[in-house]
């Protein structure tokens, strides 16, 4: 099979992947308490309940709202979102936008930082910068991620007042013409350099709170798959050749280090979407994980479908993609798919 | 009610937290620097928040420079549901918003009950000839010359409007009863003159109606020109946008982040000294470090958090007051046994006994309920918060009394039999749980055949609970509605045909019901002070005598402001705090 067929067949399974998807999340969203709990109120009487519900249409049959729901996402209406007192697709571009572009920096650090101190601890195993390395990875793989960043909360934002609190400060955002939502690539646009380090001060942290986790994951693959071929027999007959320890690391061992090591960052997009929800409600991003936490807290239905189709779509294009680059990388995959 | 405590955390106190770490550490050998270096951080944080002497005292004053010049920043744990007063529900976090935006006709001040004059320029009362003799008419003089946020003058057909709208909509989350219950007719006399008829006489019409959410006056052009009044339909425009008068106007709303709001310049009775900012925090955690770093002027944590701020920086504290949410448990006399759960071994009569319901109320411990489950930001509780007419010191409250609990089992003949029995409680909610808890432990504590089962549910899960009749549990732990009259805690909660007595089923055990609710009744129509408070006394010990509920406790009302923050004022009675009132 050739790689080409093998995406094609790939995208052929996305839409009945994602209607899967769709049905799932409608029926999970129906499992515990009322679809529309959010508008629920202690002192409510069973006939004020039943207004809701007529209300909001939860009280026909399940198929009958499952297929007006799934009509709505075709339409690009998600419903009402109770959180935000808004409707579902006036708010979520703003927050995808929003935990994008956390996420995007924050997987850029996990990458950065993963695969060159994983590369540099396997390739100096055990001894003393490895064992520096592996405190680290460790560190980053086990500490409480909402532990974690509140602690560099605490020193960042309290202590040593560098980090403010949220995305933006309003006052400089307000200044500038928003056309993609990305404040970062806004500021650029506009031209505007105190816009610039506004959103880069606001993205720091978070974003480093976010990377760290991703980072010591993609470290501890990279370190261990480094280590693993450097014993193998290639490796010594580049040795042999007379290269030089750097470039038979560089040239031969780490690429095909990398090839597990992408499977990891693929899987670490996931790890990043469950950050995000912590990272934001600690240090106030207005992002899709703080507005999920809010919904699941308030029962709102609606923008807790949102949340996970929106974020299970994701997931499942990023899989493709790293699929993808996979099958290009190692082409056992594509021979093991026919 | 939980509705203004959402996005509230449960969370261990500071000395739990500091007792797991080293766990964690002997797990983990290799985490030991890394976490050594956080650890440090953390007391180096404490540390940083302990100051001796500066800044922190009373008057205010402190010496840090002021953040956000011309701004007052107030930290929620919440956004509005809604901004439409039609629609806010009680204890929502909509109302908040509403008292800083809209007028009503009359107002409270910071120091007292008794309301004053706002849009109306007289408070209404027999003396001055605006209440007719029979107590059922209402005149209110209009104030001429105030302005809408939009620019149209407020007369007394918007005042007219905005009530019949409320009443028309009549929408399920809305406060339409509070009108209904009570109101006969609205009329307009003239431009300058609004009239209401009663449809009995009632002494809490003032401070439960006229100073209440849904009597907040809008604009009739702008609300007609955004949708009007449809019934049983909610107004889009209204839920996201404002037509009031009051002091501050809504320039922004940022979903989930911030209000926005800029003073009114225009207002009647002065524009405001600064701005006002709402930020929505709803991690109580980032609360505290925020109003350490001094970004916001103004939070209300629960008392778990409390005691994290008490020895920052600059920080002041108003705990004068008590929140009107008293803490409770109730007990249901309208039991389906098919609904219980499985393991309860209850038959449906059995607080149907008055001897079960008081040897539940004497096993109880108030002390610890205070002392541990409020961090002694409250008191032992009483049937009418404190602040409330009719509240007094002596009133007659339960003390936990173990003799005479075992004597009451004993003598009910549940001693030998024992029981268990579930109370349904929503789940990690730092006030409700205790109550549970503390319960749980005094009574299986008494016998070893007694057990008590705390069910843990989410907040979305403990409302359907209570919007089902009957009631599935036959106990349940939350707070009241914050309530500024004594008519409305004693009619929802305590009258055998109120809201509560009828789902609970109080006629079914109460002793004497007919005498608890003719004391009530009197009470709602009586117009004379005095002679309210004597009834509501009476009540007071007949409920005492007949208990239908644990009154587990009253929270106390701790505002925590920075000091520099001046006139800081706070009653009670309003819904929040106002910003009108505040300068920095």
């Amino acid at each position: 099979m050739q790689v080409r067929e093998y995406v094609v067949r790939r995208l052929l399974k996305l839409p009945f992947v994602l209607l899967a998807v769709t049905v799932a999340v409608f029926a999970l969203s129906r499992v515990g308490g009322s679809p529309i709990a959010i508008y629920l109120e202690h002192e409510m009487s069973p006939d004020e309940v039943q207004a809701l519900e007529e209300r909001y249409g939860v009280d026909k049959p399940l198929p009958v709202q499952y297929v007006a729901w799934l009509g709505g996402v075709a339409r690009g209406d998600l419903g009402w979102s109770g959180v935000s007192v808004a409707p579902v697709s006036e708010v979520l571009p703003a927050r995808l936008v929003a935990t994008m572009e956390l996420a995007t920096l924050g997987s850029f650090i996990a990458i950065a930082l993963g695969i060159g101190l994983g590369t540099y601890a396997g390739a100096r195993r055990n001894r003393f910068s490895d064992h520096v390395i592996r405190v680290l990875t460790v560190s980053g793989a086990s500490l409480p991620l909402f532990w974690f960043a509140l602690m560099m909360l605490i020193l960042f934002y309290l202590i040593i007042p560098i980090a403010p609190l949220g995305r933006f400060d309003p006052d400089v955002y307000s200044q500038i013409t928003h056309y993609t939502g990305f404040y970062t690539i806004d500021s650029i646009l506009n031209l505007n350099p105190s816009a610039l380090v506004d959103a880069i001060v606001h993205l720091a942290l978070p974003a480093f709170v976010l990377g760290f986790e991703g980072m010591a994951v993609v470290a501890r693959m990279m370190r261990s798959s480094l280590v693993e071929e450097m014993g193998e027999d290639y490796v010594d007959s580049a040795r042999a050749k007379g290269l030089p320890e750097r470039r038979v690391i560089r040239r031969h061992a780490r690429r095909n280090a990398l090839i597990p090591t992408i499977t990891v960052i693929g899987l670490s997009w996931g790890v990043l979407l469950q950050g995000s929800v912590v990272v934001e409600n600690v240090f106030r991003w207005p992002g899709l994980g703080r507005w999920a936490t809010e919904g699941v807290i308030r029962g709102d239905r609606a923008t807790i479908m949102a949340f996970v189709l929106v974020t299970a779509v994701v997931f499942l294009v990023v899989n493709l993609v790293v699929d993808v680059i996979y099958a290009y990388l190692d082409r056992r995959v594509v021979l093991g798919a026919g | 009610m939980a509705m203004i405590r959402r996005g509230r955390r449960f969370a261990s106190v500071e000395g739990e937290e500091g007792e797991r770490r080293p766990r964690v550490l002997a797990r983990r050998p290799g985490l030991a620097a890394a976490v050594l270096a956080f650890a440090l951080i953390a007391q180096a944080c404490t540390g940083a928040a302990t100051p001796e002497e500066e800044g922190g005292d009373e008057d205010g004053g402190g010496t840090s420079e002021v953040k956000n010049p011309g701004v007052f920043v107030h930290s929620l744990g919440g956004e509005p549901e809604t901004l439409d007063p039609a629609a806010s529900t009680d204890g929502g976090f909509g109302n908040r918003a509403i008292i800083q935006m809209y007028d009503f006709l009359v107002d409270l001040p910071p120091d007292s009950a008794v309301p004053v004059p706002m849009i109306a320029t007289e408070v209404p009362t027999q003396e001055n000839g605006l209440v007719s003799d029979d107590g059922l008419t209402y005149t209110f003089p209009i104030r001429e010359g105030v302005t809408f946020h939009d620019g149209t003058d407020l007369t007394a057909d918007d005042v007219k409007y905005s009530w019949d709208r409320v009443v028309e909509m009549d929408l399920p989350e809305g406060q339409a009863s509070r009108l209904t219950d009570i109101i006969e007719e609205t009329r307009v006399v003239d431009d300058f003159t609004f009239e209401v008829t009663l449809q009995q006489p009632a002494a809490y019409f003032m401070t439960t109606v006229v100073y209440s959410p849904p009597a907040a006056i809008v604009s009739q052009d702008a609300v007609e020109a955004n949708g009007g009044v449809v019934a049983g339909e909610p107004n889009e425009y209204m839920t996201t946008n404002e037509a009031g008068s009051g002091p501050y106007i809504l320039e922004e709303w940022e979903r989930g982040e911030r209000l926005h709001f800029v003073k009114y310049e225009d207002y009647w009775n002065g524009a405001p000294a600064l701005d006002a900012r709402w930020e929505v925090v709803d991690d109580e955690s980032v609360i505290v470090v925020g109003m350490q770093a001094g970004d916001f002027d103004l939070v209300e944590p629960t008392p778990q958090y409390v005691a994290q701020l008490q020895d920052s920086d600059n920080v002041c504290f108003d705990e004068s007051g008590f929140l009107l949410e008293p803490l409770h448990l109730s007990y249901n006399l309208n039991i389906d046994p098919d609904l219980l759960p499985n393991s309860d071994t209850i038959p449906p009569d059995f607080f149907y006994d008055s001897r079960v319901r008081r040897a539940f109320n004497l096993a109880f411990d108030y002390d610890a309920m205070v002392n541990a489950g409020l961090e002694g930001f409250g008191a032992s509780g009483t049937y009418l918060p404190p602040g409330v007419l009719g509240w007094s010191e002596d009133a007659p409250k339960y003390e936990q009394d173990l003799a005479e609990s075992e004597r009451l089992f004993r003598e009910s003949g549940w001693w030998d039999r024992g029981f268990e029995v579930s109370v349904l409680v929503e789940e990690a909610n730092p006030t409700f749980l205790p109550v549970g808890l503390i319960l749980k432990d005094n009574i299986e504590a008494m016998n070893p055949n007694f057990r008590v089962n705390v069910l843990q549910v989410a907040e979305t899960q403990f409302d359907e609970a209570h919007g089902q009749t009957p009631f599935p549990y036959a106990m349940w732990i939350k707070n009241a509605d914050p309530f500024t009259d004594p008519h409305q805690f004693m009619q929802t909660y305590f009258h055998p045909d109120g809201e509560w007595g009828e789902r609970l089923g109080y006629r079914n055990g109460m002793e004497n019901p007919d005498a608890l609710a003719d004391v009530i009744d009197r009470a709602a129509a009586s117009t004379d002070a005095e002679e309210r408070e004597a009834l509501y006394g009476e009540a007071l010990q007949m409920i005492y005598d007949d208990p239908m509920w644990l009154w587990a406790a009253d929270e106390k009302n701790v505002q925590i402001y920075q000091c520099w923050v001046q006139d800081f004022v706070y009653n009670p009675l309003w819904i929040m705090p106002r910003w009108v009132f505040y300068d920095k």
